[in-house]
């Protein structure tokens, strides 16, 4: 990947911004005309059913890219990453990832995020990291935070039972990564824990050989749990951020119902510029009656 | 009608909406936004071309618009919040633009000859349609370039 963006991540600034405005001002940072695709991720766009990413593409000066949208859990970032990383290896067409959510969508618990948007560009050449794999574990799992229209997210809460199913997910995606790779827990410079088990999560980790500073540093300044389809992809820019020349990172990114993805990067030159943590520094938080007017309004 | 405009001219607009289009005449370099047929220094014959600006301005006129002064379309807006700010701002380039402000981080109020740089914004929602345009801001995150609309330009 050439470049990344980070525009905010924190609460809205404005009731001006929604998920695609975000998105754009990421994408403005590192967009280019010869992107070939360009993929949408969002759990939070303003329409429930319509095609979305027109807007960037405009917006951007894009002639007529592929496009896909990616919207049904925490894990559409990284399964835009996935969709389109085989395209620009076929092709070696330069490709747009962008991931943008618009905060919180309802006072259920459940449903409580933060606002920000990640633009990356997938390419063959010009790039500050290497993909070198991407693999993927999923099976039905009923109950576990779904939204039909019109109510808001609801999960069984059955806590032992989600807890299980991400820690099998997570096993059989660590397994299929050191299939490819060799790489075991440990050989990870950064873990990047997407997704909201993040215990769970950390105390299989710790039991497969891993520590918290592998993936501490992120989340504790993000709050990526909060940041649904974001958090993986900003969890990977903040790894960059700190990364030297040949670190591996991976970047796991789990969907309720249930699937997750686990993709492994090495870094290469040009890493490292806080690009996150100044992105950080610029935002502000809403107060309590900016939240419930914007609440009430969407 | 307000500031709602209809779907054709919204769509014919995109240029400039979303990408900040104006035109430059090829004779005299005069930059017009919105893009004029004309070159405004009635250069003969017209040899106008499209160029995306920069977003880059500076504040030549500043005023506060109250909620009960905001137009329809901007109740959503104003909502909970005491209004908005609204400037003529002067682009880099040299034109001149109606745009809001949106507000700064740190609440300070703006003032003419403050820097702006130009970020697309949700305008309003006509029966539920969201209608998206440029709005300016006065500070950008730390560490950033001076307009991302201008980083896209240059590319």
């Amino acid at each position: 990947m050439p470049a990344t963006g980070v525009w905010q991540t924190s609460f809205l600034n404005d009731r001006d911004e929604d998920a695609l405005t975000l998105g754009l001002a990421a994408a403005r940072r590192i967009a280019s005309a010869e992107s070939k695709s360009l993929a949408l991720a969002s759990q939070s766009l303003p329409y429930t059913r319509r095609v979305q990413a027109g807007l960037l593409v405009d917006a951007l000066g894009l002639a007529h890219p592929f496009v896909s949208e990616h919207t049904t859990s925490a894990r559409a970032g990284t399964e835009a990453i996935g969709v389109h990383a085989w395209r620009v290896a076929a092709t070696g067409e330069p490709a747009l990832v962008v991931a943008g959510e618009a905060g919180p969508r309802s006072l259920a618990q459940l449903d409580f995020a933060s606002a920000g948007a990640v633009a990356l560009q997938l390419a063959t050449t010009g790039t500050i990291a290497q993909l070198e794999t991407i693999v993927s574990a999923s099976t039905e799992a009923p109950g576990l935070e779904y939204q039909t229209d019109g109510d808001d997210v609801t999960d069984i809460q059955v806590a032992p039972y989600g807890q299980a199913i991400y820690r099998d997910l997570l096993a059989e995606a660590l397994r299929q990564v050191t299939d490819r790779t060799g790489l075991a827990v440990a050989d990870f410079a950064r873990i990047v824990i997407g997704g909201r088990e993040l215990k769970t999560a950390e105390r299989f980790l710790t039991s497969q050989g891993g520590n918290k500073f592998q993936w501490r540093a992120a989340d504790a300044r993000l709050g990526l749990a909060n940041l649904a389809s974001v958090g993986p992809l900003a969890g990977l820019v903040a790894a960059l951020d700190s990364a030297s020349e040949g670190d591996r990172i991976l970047v796991t990114a789990y969907g309720p119902g249930s699937a997750l993805d686990a993709i492994v990067f090495r870094a290469g030159e040009g890493v490292g510029g806080d690009r996150v943590m100044h992105a950080l520094s610029a935002t502000r938080e809403l107060q309590s009656n900016e939240l419930f007017t914007y609440l009430e309004n969407h | 009608m307000g500031a709602n405009v209809s779907v054709p001219m919204y769509r014919r607009l995109i240029p400039q909406r979303l990408r900040l289009e104006g035109a430059t005449c090829a004779n005299c370099g005069e930059v017009s936004f919105p893009p004029t047929p004309r070159c405004r220094n009635r250069c003969v014959p017209a040899a106008l071309e499209p160029i995306t600006l920069s977003g880059a301005a500076t504040i030549h006129a500043v005023t506060f618009v109250s909620p009960a002064a905001a137009p329809p379309e901007f109740a959503y807006q104003v909502e909970g919040s005491a209004g908005y700010h609204v400037a003529i701002v002067e682009l880099d380039e040299g034109p001149l633009m109606t745009t809001q402000l949106v507000p700064s981080l740190d609440g300070s109020e703006p003032r003419i000859g403050d820097r702006v740089f130009a970020e697309t914004r949700l305008l309003y929602k006509d029966d539920g349609i969201r209608r998206y345009g440029f709005k300016f801001a006065r500070e950008l995150a730390p560490g950033s370039a001076p307009s991302p609309v201008a980083e896209q330009a240059e590319k």
